[in-house]
């Protein structure tokens, strides 16, 4: 009996510790790809403006949305895909629980539930709700419940926005020190059919620069410098 | 004579080749709304403030026309982040000091906005990632993408 207590003790450590949040166990390190680290993109394959599979209602929307409507001039960060396309670093944390993506870009914490509770509606968020999971060596992100975006689809001109109906399906899949990330969006208020993007990255040991504060004064200036005219409805 | 008509097609395509990076790298926003691509123009001045915040920093520098006319010029650089990588910070100007730059200029009638093409001290030494790639090569970027501000 006297044996049997600090055998109890440890095991109780040891339940301790492996249910601690954060903590991955063997198994699970061994069942998920490793895909933590800091990532430098190398390749971006993006949908022509023009191929975008848009129903009348996504080609309405776009012919109503100009440049001075873009969520960027008032210093709203950039949403899945388009986060991953401009030229800066993100960092991605592999915990029993979640994936935690953070980005250089627009200064962007994401997280991805790993067998969490599914999304409901009160989940509405300009990044959405993510659930994680993983499917060989593959991590798989499904984001629902993004909040309306007139750059959604796309953000640069001339501009295309998703709806509450959006939803991207992320795939993060490594081979040796190339990050692919393809990323497949639908929406069916906007979008005949899926829409499909891919990212590469590779790693590197440059730490993640802090995305100084967005000045919304200075973000909006800008569209000062477009003569009125060449904007659809003559509105800054 | 004829070694300068021989180099005359490097030049041009280099130029090009300038011209094409300079405007394909990604974009935080786009630069053709805003900024002529098809002028360029030069200006000499005072700093009067250097402003490192995102989107992106503004340097706002004075600058007498050839009438003694004081305008306030507004030069609109790449993001601070993308700056910092190459050694900006908010201390990359001083109030007061003279600067020249080369860039396009904005579009609309009476506005005074610069996207640099190059900014330089007063001892004209160019300062490095002062141009629209902001330090990017075409090995680093990721590839071309729409022509714009990141």
């Amino acid at each position: 009996m006297g044996l049997l207590r600090p055998t109890f003790a440890a095991a109780a450590v040891a339940t301790a510790i492996l249910m601690a949040p954060g903590h991955v166990s063997p198994l699970q390190a061994q069942a998920a790809p490793n895909l933590s680290g800091i990532w430098q993109r190398t390749r971006s394959v993006t949908p022509e403006s023009d191929q975008l599979p848009l129903n009348v209602r996504g080609v309405a929307l776009r012919e109503a949305i100009d440049e001075s409507l873009a969520p960027m001039y008032d210093c709203v960060p950039a949403t899945i895909p388009h986060i991953l396309g401009d030229p800066y670093n993100f960092s991605i944390e592999q915990q029993r629980d979640r994936v935690i993506f953070r980005f250089e870009k627009d200064g962007v914490t994401r997280t991805a539930w790993v067998g969490g509770r599914a999304a409901t509606p009160s989940d509405y968020a300009l990044h959405g709700y993510s659930v994680g999971k993983y499917e060989g060596s593959t991590l798989i992100v499904d984001t629902r419940f993004y909040t309306f975006d007139p750059g959604g689809l796309e953000d640069k001109p001339p501009m295309t926005p998703s709806s509450t109906q959006k939803r991207t399906i992320e795939r993060y899949t490594r081979t040796g020190d190339t990050l692919t990330v393809d990323v497949e969006m639908t929406d069916p208020l906007i979008l005949k059919a899926p829409v499909k993007f891919q990212f590469q990255f590779r790693p590197t040991k440059d730490a993640l620069v802090e995305w100084p504060e967005c000045d919304p004064e200075q973000s909006r200036a800008p569209l000062n410098y477009m003569p009125v005219s060449s904007l659809k409805y003559g509105i800054r | 004579m004829r070694r300068i008509l021989l180099l005359f097609p490097v030049v041009v395509v280099a130029a090009a080749a300038l011209q094409w990076f300079a405007v394909s790298v990604d974009a935080h926003h786009s630069e053709a709304p805003f900024y002529d691509g098809e002028k360029t123009v030069s200006i000499r001045g005072v700093v009067k403030s250097w402003v490192f915040r995102n989107p992106h920093p503004f340097l706002y520098v004075e600058v007498a026309d050839d009438k003694g006319v004081k305008n306030d010029w507004v030069l609109e650089f790449v993001g601070p982040v993308r700056l910092i990588k190459q050694g900006w910070s908010a201390k990359t100007f001083t109030p007061g000091e003279i600067v020249s730059a080369t860039g396009h200029p904005s579009r609309a009638a009476g506005t005074f906005g610069l996207s640099p093409l190059s900014v330089s001290r007063a001892d004209g030494s160019v300062i490095p990632g002062s141009g629209r790639s902001g330090g990017l090569t075409p090995e680093n970027s990721g590839g071309p993408g729409p022509g714009g501000i990141n």
